[in-house]
């Protein structure tokens, strides 16, 4: 009896475990839909409630992206059939500071709505990055690059900063009107190379005021040790003579590798012996056990290419905070 | 009760993951084997091998990830022993959780079945799984390494089951880009009953094409 009612509440918490993920979403959506719906009927106080209640009701990603871009955007116009412009106004307001690429349709919504859009748009100054997740460079011949997309023309400095604000680099001072491209060399004003560390790329708005939102990216640089010994003190090689090939120090990855491959290889050999003492092996184990070690020399060859002297890598992750309109 | 406290243990697990608002991960994989099946009575062997096919498929959720597979094929008789070939049938369900990025444990009933014309020979048997995977840095290569043993064992055979246990090695080439993997690997398990009189092991090399994480 105990048991049956333990198997019965534990059913009911994986049902409601697992209807309640379900529930939260569709109530999401289809408050979304229903507040269309009432907007599409000119229910103007309607919609504005049940499009408020589902953004506010969103936990996490239950709207997707582009369900919240849409539902602000009927707020907005809800609010503005309702003679609330400043309501609509920071409805399109969030939309910009979301996505500087979106606009509102115009067979959709007619020009008021849009005019009002664009207004918002124009009030909104910050930028947003476009990078690569991880990017290989060599400090001072190379750079990182980082595209940034502004949600309407402005004026911005883009700096470097440690990750406790102190300024390594000044990359850029100046206006941004749809896209800018900035570039970093690795290198700090000095024109040394930086260490590894958590850097922030920075970048804010000239101009004080409401609606200037300043966006950082982390940085995480990792310099790479170089790959070649020291240059031999007073070598004295003459002019012509070949120059000495790097060779790699360290060989430890590389035996940790060519180790766990012999791993693999000696267990799918030794297995049978391990879990039956009756096991006939079977023969055709032997071809697997021979095609793991012989992929070996290939990491070898890619490491050695990787561990060039001076590389940075830098890897990058996004963090967006309405900020003093100035950058230290 | 067993299954009680493995259901608990995975719905707290999944709880806590959904809690969490984590992403679902799916994996799937179809699996062609040719097996080989050795039988020692009383100092008598036989054996039987045949190709087998199969899949599985894997959700994950958080740390936890609860999956199922399947195999199936048909077993003929080698040079030696019984003349009459089997089916063999096999799946399992388990819950698994990687608390390092190159262990996986794993947990779940398995069952299997050898079923001729004259008789079914069934196992069912819940087993323990430890997993060591790793990258080969700056390959597209995984080896892999994989132990388990029966927690408990039941078969409808005279002799009592003494133990079942077996394990897994092989590589996983999983090509930059690519959406697929594939799994070369070789398996192989032993049962030991009656004190000896009777032993049966199952070796297999198999070759899996997979979608998702290996």
């Amino acid at each position: 009896m105990t048991r049956r009612l333990v198997q019965l509440l534990l059913a009911s918490l994986l049902v409601l475990t697992v209807r309640g993920k379900v529930a939260a979403q569709q109530a999401a959506t289809d408050l979304l839909a229903q507040g269309m719906r009432a907007y599409q009927s000119l229910d103007y106080d309607q919609a504005a409630a049940i499009l408020r209640r589902g953004l506010t009701r969103t936990v996490g990603d239950t709207l997707s992206t582009a369900e919240r871009l849409q539902a602000l955007t009927y707020l907005g116009a809800s609010e503005l059939f309702r003679d609330r412009r400043d309501a609509a106004l920071a409805a399109f307001r969030q939309i910009a500071a979301t996505d500087p690429r979106y606009r509102p349709s115009e067979i959709i919504f007619p020009p008021q709505v849009t005019g009002v859009f664009g207004e918002a748009r124009q009030q909104t100054k910050t930028v947003f990055f476009q990078v690569q997740q991880e990017t290989e460079f060599r400090a001072k011949t190379e750079h990182f690059t980082a595209r940034l997309v502004a949600s309407s023309p402005h004026d911005v400095a883009v700096t470097i900063t440690t990750g406790d604000g102190k300024l390594v680099r000044r990359l850029y001072d100046g206006p941004i009107a749809d896209s800018l491209a900035v570039t970093w060399d690795g290198l700090t004003e000095e024109r040394n190379p930086v260490q590894s560390g958590r850097y922030t790329l920075r970048v804010a708005p000239r101009a004080a005021g409401a609606g200037q939102l300043a966006r950082q990216l982390s940085l995480e640089i990792l310099r790479a040790k170089p790959d070649t010994q020291p240059w031999p003190a007073g070598a004295g090689l003459a002019e012509g003579t070949p120059l000495p090939l790097p060779s790699s120090s360290s060989s430890g990855p590389a035996v940790r590798s060519l180790a766990e491959g012999l791993a693999a290889a000696v267990a799918v050999v030794v297995l049978p012996s391990i879990v039956s003492h009756d096991a006939a092996g079977f023969k055709g184990r032997f071809a697997i056990a021979a095609a793991i070690p012989p992929w070996m020399p290939s990491r070898e060859r890619t490491r050695r290419r990787e561990l060039r002297p001076g590389v940075v890598w830098s890897r990058c992750s996004n963090r967006m905070r309405r900020a003093p309109p100035r950058c230290g | 009760m067993k299954t009680l406290v493995l259901a608990a243990a995975g719905l707290t697990l999944l709880g806590s993951a959904v809690g969490a608002q984590q992403r679902l991960r799916a994996t799937g994989w179809g699996d062609g084997a040719i097996v080989q099946l050795g039988t020692q009575i009383l100092g008598a062997r036989e054996s039987q091998s045949g190709p087998v096919f199969g899949g599985e498929g894997r959700l994950g959720l958080g740390p936890v990830t609860l999956g199922v597979g399947y195999l199936e094929g048909r077993l003929q008789p080698g040079t030696s022993g019984t003349p009459q070939g089997r089916d063999l049938v096999e799946a399992r369900i388990f819950v698994s959780a990687r608390p390092l990025s190159w262990l996986t444990l794993s947990a779940g009933p398995r069952v299997r079945a050898f079923v001729t014309d004259a008789a079914t020979e069934r196992w069912v048997w819940w087993e323990g799984r430890a997993r060591a995977q790793n990258a080969l840095a700056s390959t597209p290569l995984q080896t892999y390494i994989e132990l388990w043993r029966a927690l408990s064992a039941r078969v409808n055979l005279p002799e009592p089951v003494d133990h079942v246990q077996g394990g897994e090695a092989g590589v996983v080439l999983r090509p930059p880009g690519a959406a697929l993997w594939f799994r070369l690997g070789y398996r192989v398990d032993g049962a030991r009953l009656g004190g000896g009189l009777r032993s049966e092991t199952v070796e297999a090399v198999s070759l899996a094409v997979g979608i998702g994480g290996p």
